[in-house]
């Protein structure tokens, strides 16, 4: 028992991906500039994420994760991803009071928050991509603006 | 009779042999069968208001909070253990019993019959099993050097979703506690504490301080955030989601196993089948006549 589950728990989905649908390059390219205008500063120009990510800093909150494939926002729905960028996110056991996500709702319109999630998943590998689309089917994009 | 000292020498050397070899598998059986007996789990399932133990052989249940057991048949622990057992917060009636060699078996009428549920896993050493608090069939299972997966289905498929924390666990649970980016948390009870993670499996993190081996932990329904784990050191509770701990009263000395039930009643037994409860979250304790 104790010698079980001792490897990293990063990327652990085994079972044989489906096929991911393609991504829209128009709306890729879009992304990427998007990415690089509101999320690079945070997430890193290569989106692998801040420093010792996994480790709460000085202020006791977590530092902004990867977006590539060491991270983990290909574990959320399209639905997730949409919401996250619109409303931000606070984790919960931070020492402060502000969203460890800012919310960008206010920032972005419906289609470049799609278009800069779009741009993500070219980052994550086609096991990952396989996994976030199976989670986006019963979760998709909202089709309302934000 | 010269001639025959040696052989009957031989002779008694050897009858000695296998009394010796008999009586240390006699031995070894009674510690085996005294190992077995020993109790490993609770659970309580509030659909059914019906409180649950385990020995590695066998699942009893009881509707009078503790007081009477019922031996539950189970067609499936032939060649197996139990190691685990989770009753559903979402559906009515369903309970998973699993364990090394055994796998995971379901039933969805308390327990009065039991479907096998391990196709899809890649082995039976399943260590762990862990009910969804709010989706009826979502289901974790973790197996013995492989990882954690989760079935949406009531276990009729699963899928990998992750390696687990760093040092193995003994015990998982689901919790509905606020502030997920998924639709929960899974809190483990590890050789080095309680660890926690988004049901997303986005990132393992110790839950707090509590530096001492856990066997098992709950949460109290009412208020997610409060937590309480059976330790190597004593019983602990946190108010904050396992960010800080307070030792608790223990009403026994080696707590194996602990679990919420009807209308708050906190329950906590040691490995020999003592039952405590407790209706004021654990500040005082009263023993359950059995």
């Amino acid at each position: 028992m104790g010698a079980m589950l001792t490897a990293a728990s990063c990327v652990a989905i085994a079972r044989a991906a489906e096929e991911a649908p393609s991504l829209d390059s128009e709306s890729v390219k879009s992304g990427r500039a998007i990415y690089g205008q509101y999320c690079a500063s945070c997430h890193g120009a290569n989106a692998q994420g801040a420093p010792d990510w996994t480790r709460r800093d000085e202020h006791g909150e977590l530092p902004a994760p990867p977006h590539n494939a060491e991270g983990h926002t290909w574990r959320h729905s399209d639905a997730m991803l949409y919401e996250m960028v619109v409303k931000g996110w606070r984790d919960p056991f931070n020492k402060t009071k502000r969203l460890t996500m800012p919310a960008f709702g206010d920032a972005l319109s419906a289609e470049q928050i799609r278009a800069v999630i779009t741009y993500l998943k070219t980052l994550w590998t086609p096991e990952q991509r396989g996994y976030q689309s199976e989670e986006s089917r019963n979760q998709p994009f909202p089709h309302q603006t934000p | 009779m010269t001639r025959l000292g040696p052989f009957t020498h031989a002779l008694g050397l050897a009858a000695l042999s296998i009394a010796i070899l008999f009586g240390a598998g006699a031995v070894r059986a009674a510690e085996t069968n005294q190992q077995d007996e020993r109790l490993i789990a609770l659970a309580y399932d509030p659909g059914t208001q019906t409180l649950l133990k385990a020995d590695a052989n066998a699942l009893y249940r009881s509707s009078d909070g503790g007081q009477s057991w019922h031996r539950t048949a189970m067609p499936y622990p032939e060649d197996g253990k139990i190691s685990a057992v989770a009753a559903s917060s979402a559906a009515r009636g369903v309970i998973y019993v699993a364990g090394p060699g055994l796998g995971v078996v379901r039933s969805d009428d308390g327990g009065k019959t039991w479907v096998e549920r391990t196709e899809g896993l890649p082995g039976r050493d399943v260590i762990a099993v862990a009910a969804h608090t709010t989706q009826p069939d979502t289901v974790y299972a973790v197996v013995k050097e492989q990882g954690i997966y989760r079935s949406q289905d009531a276990g009729k498929s699963w899928r990998m979703m992750d390696r687990g924390p760093r040092d193995g666990l003994v015990q998982l649970i689901h919790s509905d506690m606020a502030g997920s980016m998924q639709t929960g948390w899974l809190f483990a009870a590890t050789p080095s504490g309680i660890r926690r993670i988004m049901d997303c499996f986005c990132l393992w993190q110790d839950a707090g301080g509590l530096a001492s081996e856990a066997r098992s932990l709950t949460y109290d329904p009412r208020q997610p955030e409060h937590i309480y784990a059976a330790t190597e050191k004593g019983l602990f509770r946190s108010t904050d989601g396992g960010e800080n701990w307070t030792e608790m009263t223990s009403p026994v000395s080696k707590a194996v196993a602990l679990v919420f039930g009807h209308s708050g009643t906190l329950y906590v037994i040691n490995a020999d089948g003592r039952l405590f409860r407790s209706a004021d979250q654990g500040v005082t304790w009263a023993a359950v006549d059995a």
